[in-house]
């Protein structure tokens, strides 16, 4: 087919959406709605993605791979002496990440259990041990900042890498401080002040617990005995789950490993400079670690076991999104179909007139596939205008929601993804031309001399 | 006006519908022959044939039995896409209720059957069109859209759109049966004066005894056999 021939059918097509102006019209505002639907939903699916995965890479300190010895996922929380990396491990994998320019940041994380205390009453906790530098570079990695200001807003006090040589500070979250009756950090209480031993049986007790930011944390070693130690409360944060946010601790490596007597750790997080080389990374980690690599589990941070938040919440988003453009990817198509459908049998002489001066089947149902693309394209066109102009405003409006599960409330925050609406719009021009063609393809099938006449009716 | 070799022959055409259980047969072997220059009339009363001849030899419907040989080509032989390419380039249609395409203005409802044929050139394409709308007179509303020409108007349309792709053939289905009788006379003279002025044949079907005395060759129709041809 020549240029001018599409040129002039298009031309043709064009101004033949003028023609049944008012179902056009209404054809072209269904898709519009359902487009702009779509988009919103997409909007919304593509917000939580990018808050759950920094808040996963840099707010759990995942980082973009992990490394830890195979089938400690599974045993480490039973018995962690055996299921961790020790110090051979730790130095094998260190020099290989040494030598690896993809790489932003690694570090060692170390997590377990114990008890924390205000003197009274004591409370079970889950820590996260991990080197301050690291901690520093996670938490304040701007993608985390950008993408859960609802979550770093509630940070109250000073991260733990700026405490004094001489104070050995914990963060604790804020669930777990309300438990322990603690509401002051250790910068707002009076350092000069003597720490006094409490007496558990008076009755206002629990409105001293503030008057100091220290807690004890007791644990068993992980080699049988039992130990404990006194920390500073530096910060109350929030892990932004409920699930953890009242049981969860962050300390620095050298506590936590003091605390459990081991210079074992749990994994290593690897941060990369592009997110893009995550598998590449795991290849050449594999690669560089040999034999050891086999007894090593190195995973992506999108894996199920690694962030069953993360991928648990996809699916289901993913899922809904998916059926919700289903829907409107069915009533786009009966749309297109009924009005193509419609404008055939209308114009069925003009169908019998194009094929007696010789337009085949095909260059006939290609006029009116073309009025059916143009009509959706346009149609997109403003479903993506309609859509960016609502997530502004609703974007701008400040409306909050708590999804299940999450600490505090969230804005409702739209993300446009680009990729999504260009998709969409292949997807639905797609689906607009392959309606248009079945409703035509039955009429230029017909005979011509009955489609001239107006008899083949 | 001298006439030359045939264009289109028909041996033996017979046309058979269906029609629930009961089988019409609306053409019972007609053979034909049209010579080029030729300005026929098609004449017969309604429900005679007339139609489903003019449809036959259009090759926009199948005879049921018989042969269609336009151009000297078997037109039985050819696929569908063979006999659009057919229609294309060896015939003109020009139709009762004129066909035109409402979005369209005059020069591009014009150049519809020219923009399909590969063997023309823009430049060509542009000046058959140019020339085939001055033919029929309208070269003043070259711009205008259908809904702005009359009847008459809309018809000389159909006919310069019949004739920019220089058919061997053109073919008219009761082209005055929606015009007044004034209009409808213009048009049969220009159809007279084309068919001089570009040897063109013509082949129109009709129903109105005073068109019939202005063609030179009359062929007479009844319950689909050939019952006369007479030559004025």
């Amino acid at each position: 087919m020549n240029l001018t021939l599409l040129q002039s059918l298009s031309r043709m097509a064009w101004r033949n959406l003028r023609r049944n102006f008012r179902r056009n019209l209404a054809t072209g505002v269904a898709i519009t709605a359902g487009f702009t639907a779509f988009l919103l939903a997409a909007g919304y699916a593509s917000r939580v993605e990018s808050v759950l995965r920094y808040y996963t890479i840099y707010g759990l300190r995942t980082g973009h791979v992990t490394i830890q010895k195979k089938g400690s996922l599974e045993m480490y929380a039973i018995k962690p002496r055996l299921w961790s990396l020790d110090e051979n491990a730790q130095s094998k994998i260190t020099t290989v990440l040494a030598t690896m320019t993809q790489i932003e940041k690694s570090g060692r994380l170390l997590k377990g259990q114990g008890l924390i205390g205000n003197g009274c009453k004591t409370f079970p906790f889950i820590a996260t041990g991990v080197d301050l530098d690291v901690e520093q570079y996670a938490m304040t990695h701007p993608e985390l900042l950008k993408w859960t200001p609802h979550i770093t807003k509630l940070n109250i006090g000073r991260p733990i890498w700026e405490a004094e040589a001489n104070v050995s500070p914990v963060a604790v979250s804020i669930g777990l401080a309300k438990l322990l009756g603690k509401s002051k950090t250790l910068d707002q209480i009076d350092r000069t002040q003597k720490l006094s031993i409490l007496d558990c049986s008076m009755p206002n007790v629990r409105d001293h617990f503030s008057d100091d930011a220290n807690v004890q944390l007791a644990s068993g070693t992980w080699d049988g005995q039992l130990n404990a130690s006194d920390s500073e409360m530096m910060q109350l944060y929030s892990t932004g789950l409920v699930e953890t946010n009242s049981s969860s601790i962050v300390l620095s490596m050298n506590q936590l490993q003091s605390l459990y007597n081991t210079k074992n750790i749990a994994s290593y997080s690897v941060w990369l400079k592009d997110a893009k080389d995550t598998q590449s990374t795991i290849n050449t980690l594999n690669e560089k670690l040999g034999d050891f690599a086999n007894e090593l589990e190195i995973l992506p941070w999108n894996e199920e076991r690694i962030g069953p938040y993360y991928v648990g919440t996809m699916r289901f988003i993913v899922t809904m999104v998916g059926f919700i453009g289903c829907v409107l990817a069915l009533v786009i198509i009966l749309s297109i179909f009924n009005s193509a459908t419609m404008t055939v049998i209308e114009r069925s002489e003009e169908v019998g007139m194009l094929r007696s001066i010789g337009y085949t089947r095909g260059l006939v149902r290609l006029v009116f596939v073309l009025e059916g693309f143009f009509l959706t394209v346009v149609s997109t066109v403003f479903g993506i205008i309609v859509g960016l102009t609502s997530m502004f405003f609703v974007n701008r409006s400040g409306i909050t929601f708590r999804p299940p599960g999450v600490e505090g409330g969230l804005q409702l925050i739209l993300v446009p993804n680009f990729w999504v609406m260009i998709l969409a719009t292949v997807c639905v021009s797609s689906l607009a031309v392959f309606a248009t063609w079945i409703a035509v393809s039955g009429i230029s099938k017909k005979n011509i001399s009955e489609l001239v006449a107006g008899t083949h009716r | 006006m001298t006439v030359g070799a045939p264009i289109v022959e028909l041996i033996g055409i017979t046309k058979t519908y269906q029609l629930g259980e009961t089988k019409v047969e609306a053409l019972k072997g007609i053979s034909l022959s049209l010579k080029k220059g030729e300005f026929t009339a098609i004449v017969g009363a309604s429900g005679s044939g007339k139609s489903t001849l003019l449809n036959m030899i259009g090759c926009i419907d199948e005879p049921t039995t018989g042969s269609i040989i336009l151009d000297g080509v078997d037109v039985h032989s050819l696929d569908d896409n063979k006999k659009s390419d057919l229609r294309n380039r060896k015939i003109g249609f020009i139709f009762q209720s004129f066909n035109l395409i409402p979005v369209l203005d005059v020069f591009e409802n014009v150049e519809l059957p020219l923009l399909i044929n590969p063997a023309i050139s823009a430049a060509e394409r542009t000046d058959r069109v140019h020339q085939a709308i001055k033919d029929v007179g309208l070269g003043d509303r070259i711009r205008n859209r259908p809904d702005q020409l009359s009847g008459g108007q809309r018809q000389r349309v159909a006919i310069a759109r019949a004739l920019a792709g220089n058919p061997a053939l053109v073919m008219a289905d009761e082209p005055t049966a929606n015009l007044d009788s004034t209009t409808s006379f213009k048009i049969i003279d220009l159809m007279l004066d084309l068919n001089a002025k570009r040897h063109v044949t013509f082949l129109f079907s009709t129903h109105d005894e005073k068109l019939m005395s202005k063609v030179s060759r009359k062929v007479h129709i009844a319950d689909g056999m050939l019952v006369g041809a007479s030559k004025v």
